[in-house]
């Protein structure tokens, strides 16, 4: 029998479709539904005992460190694998790629336009690459020093002798802010060897492409240039992030987007809004000539959980496990010469 | 998957050797050339072209020389006028054993390895004092001049380094330095670290003669240079043992008087010799008042007994006073009781004998006041009995004989504290004497 609808049933009907609603979506907040596993984790390496080679490489000692040290650890799982490494520096890399020397050139810069297409000229296939590693330059002060941050023209006006960013020449601590007695000294400059990586990165991004003062005092290491700082209340220096000391203080930088200042960290460093960030990366030159399974195996161990356990081992920044497996899924479809080699 | 430090740095370092053999032209003569770079930092201008391994070996002794004088003029620096043992003690064991271990190192067998090691060692020392910031340890400033002798001993070392190596391989191996810095946290003494500590055994292999990396380096030196060699280095350190062996002897003699135990016990050597400096100071004030002192306190103290005596003697008297005094009253209380008794025989008398059957308890009963007089009269006669009785004689000889004693005894007393103030008056001369020999002992030590 039908029974008239009270005002009862007419609440009911209205608001049990909005508690159940209620009851779901908290129900969802509370138990989000299971993540990904794997997506935290770098790829694992799946060796294969029919790929046996040399693989030549030549390029930067920096990215030689890993890649020798992967090399290694690569011919315990892959004994027919061997690494042939020969670390001369960056710019080495894209002649001897060029010339066919090498297969695989390891680099702690970008390469430049000029340099890519004088290797695709001569190998007649694209310069491609993948980052390994990462490292940042961390700008370093006395810890006696009172200023908090600096700003890429504040570094600009320190070290830049062009001041491509504006402004007048920062020489005295006062020029930047520091008030009192400390305001008053003259700021002392250490940085690195014009050829090492560390002084190009500064170079492209501070200074943009300027020319330092003749006044940096160039240091050998990057320990050096710490060692410089610490020494030396009124000092401040560039070095890479993986050196330390108690008596100096990594100064937050002025983030590229814009958007603060941020410290040498790795997550800073890996959302590459540090701007003091560069990639240990390998270049290969691809399509048209077809890459040695070796070569592609030493890629994909770069890449791997094991590869970047070495990177950790080196107190460099692993790349993450979303890059890290993106760029194996690239180096897996590159088209490689038989296996046996 | 894991892998051993050791396994990591014998990589890194095949890295080198490796990278060796790539950035080192070759002479016709089978020495290596130095590779060129633009880097003027290091003035590498001058020394561009064949690192000739005399000239490297001596490059690393007059490093070591170098490096001497300015830890030496530093620790000097810490040491000088420094009140705290323990910061002379630490200042002096760093002295001995940087440059023990930096002598050591050139007067090692392969100038390549010379300069390999001294890298290690002196930014290890370094990087130790100067960035894990031990030179606090000196205070006050002390260490100041430290941290600059060994940033500049770091920087000079670096500078040698960068005749030899080229800036790929000083990079790999600030890289290994700093690694073993960071996978050896904590650890103070690293002057005796080497580069094949790093790698352990590995070392061997990498450098043995026809390797690479010695070959590269241009350490293939021939039997009879290195005899020569040998020879010179024998001289040179036999130059530099007599100071070396100074230090060692001096670094001894500082750690131990930095011991907790030498430390307490010279510290309450020097509290004894305030003490008794201070005491021979009022020693000789005093010493013409002593005698008079004595004497004064010897007076008051007799006096006093003298008073005490006299007041006891005046109890004694006065004792006897009323002994003797009580004596008639005493014969008057026999009288007494003679009397009594007599009064009281009459009074039995005149009662006649007493009848059992009669009712007792009357308001007025001449036998209590009988039995009264009776009691009063023993105790009468037992008083006067005890008066003259020699057990009260004895008593009061006691008394006195004991008084007598006691006096004697303080005087005794007094005599005792008289000599013993001067006995200890005598042995604080002689315990200030011999402190004062000691002392100078101490002093000839440390001078």
């Amino acid at each position: 029998m039908n029974r008239p609808i009270d005002r009862r049933d007419a609440i009911k009907a209205l608001v049990a479709p909005i508690a159940l609603a209620a009851f779901a979506s908290r129900s969802s907040a509370q138990n989000p539904p299971p993540a990904d596993p794997d997506a935290t984790r770098y790829p694992v390496f799946v060796e294969d005992p029919a790929v046996k080679g040399e693989v030549a490489c030549v390029g930067s000692s920096s990215v030689g460190l890993l890649l020798k040290l992967m090399g290694d650890e690569l011919r315990k799982e892959q004994p027919g694998i061997t690494l042939a490494l020969r670390s001369a520096g960056s710019g080495t890399a894209a002649e001897a790629l060029a010339v066919g020397e090498s297969i695989l050139a390891p680099m702690s810069r970008a390469m430049r336009p000029a340099e890519i297409e004088r290797i695709q000229q001569r190998r007649k296939g694209t310069v491609d690459f993948v980052d390994i590693a990462l490292d940042a330059i961390a700008i370093g002060v006395h810890r006696s020093n009172p200023i908090e941050r600096l700003s890429l023209r504040d570094l600009d006006r320190i070290f830049g002798r062009e001041r491509r960013r504006g402004g007048v020449p920062a020489l005295t601590w006062s020029d930047l802010g520091v008030a009192g007695d400390f305001g008053k000294r003259r700021i002392t400059l250490h940085g690195m060897g014009s050829n090492s990586g560390s002084n190009g990165l500064v170079q492209d991004v501070v200074l943009q492409g300027g020319a330092f003062r003749t006044a940096v005092v160039e240091e050998p290491v990057s320990s050096s240039v710490v060692q410089a700082v610490a020494t030396d209340e009124a000092a401040i220096g560039y070095y890479s992030e993986a050196f330390d000391s108690a008596r100096v203080r990594r100064l937050p930088i002025e983030a590229l987007d814009g958007s603060g200042y941020l410290a040498p960290e790795a997550r800073h460093i890996r959302s590459g809004r540090y701007p003091l960030t560069r990639a240990m990366r390998i270049y290969f030159v691809r399509e048209a000539v077809a890459l040695s399974a070796s070569a592609r195996k030493v890629l994909e161990f770069a890449l791997s959980e094991d590869g970047q356990e070495i990177v950790d081992r080196l107190h460099m920044t692993q790349i993450d496990p979303e890059s890290a497996r993106a760029a194996t899924a690239r180096v897996m479809a590159l088209r490689v010469k038989a296996a046996a080699e | 998957m894991s892998m051993s430090r050791s396994g990591v740095i014998l990589i890194v370092l095949a890295a080198i050797a490796a990278s060796q053999g790539c950035v080192l032209a070759r002479s016709p003569s089978g020495r290596p050339a130095r590779a060129t770079t633009q880097s003027s930092d290091f003035g590498r201008d001058a020394v561009l072209g064949r690192i000739d391994a005399d000239a490297l070996d001596r490059l690393t002794n007059n490093y070591a020389d170098a490096f001497r004088t300015r830890i030496e003029d530093a620790v000097a620096e810490i040491v000088r006028g420094n009140p705290s043992a323990s910061e002379r003690a630490i200042a002096q064991r760093m002295l001995v054993e940087s440059t023990s271990s930096v002598y050591d190192i050139a007067t090692s067998g392969d100038p390549a390895t010379q300069v390999l090691d001294l890298t290690v060692a002196v930014t290890l020392m370094s990087q130790v004092w100067i960035d894990q910031d031990r030179v606090r340890v000196f205070g006050d400033g002390r260490g100041a001049r430290l941290v600059t002798a060994l940033r500049e001993a770091r920087e000079d070392i670096w500078r040698i380094a960068g005749r030899v190596y080229s800036d790929d391989q000083l990079l790999a191996l600030d890289f290994i330095i700093t690694n073993w810095m960071k996978e050896n946290p904590g650890i103070e003494d690293v002057y005796w670290v080497r580069f094949g500590d790093m790698q352990e055994d590995s070392l061997v292999r990498e450098i043995e003669p026809g390797g690479e990396y010695y070959d590269a380096v241009g350490a293939a030196i021939d039997q009879a240079k290195s005899y020569e060699r040998v020879l010179e280095r024998i001289f040179y350190l036999a130059k530099r043992g007599a100071t070396l062996a100074g230090w060692q002897s001096q670094a001894i003699i500082d750690e131990t008087l930095a011991k907790q135990e030498v430390s307490q016990a010279l510290q309450e050597l020097d509290t004894i010799s305030r003490s008794v400096a201070e005491l021979s100071k009022t020693t000789s004030r005093i010493s013409s008042e002593i005698p008079e002192l004595l004497a004064r306190e010897r007076q008051a103290i007799f006096a006093e007994l003298e008073r005490r005596q006299k007041d006891l003697d005046t109890t004694l008297v006065a004792a006897k006073g009323v002994i003797d005094a009580a004596a008639p009253v005493m014969d008057g209380l026999n009288t007494l009781a003679s009397t009594s008794e007599r009064m009281l025989g009459k009074v039995a008398e005149l009662k006649g004998p007493a009848d059992p059957d009669a009712p007792p308890g009357k308001p007025f009963d001449p036998d209590d006041y009988t039995r009264l007089l009776a009691q009063a009269s023993m105790t009468l006669r037992d008083a006067n009995a005890l008066a003259d009785s020699k057990a009260m004689r004895s008593i009061v000889d006691e008394l006195n004989r004991a008084t007598d004693e006691r006096i004697r005894a303080a005087e005794e007393a007094v005599t005792r504290v008289v000599w013993r103030a001067g006995g200890v008056a005598a042995a604080l001369i002689a315990l200030l004497l011999v402190a004062t020999a000691a002392l100078r002992r101490v002093a000839r030590r440390t001078a």
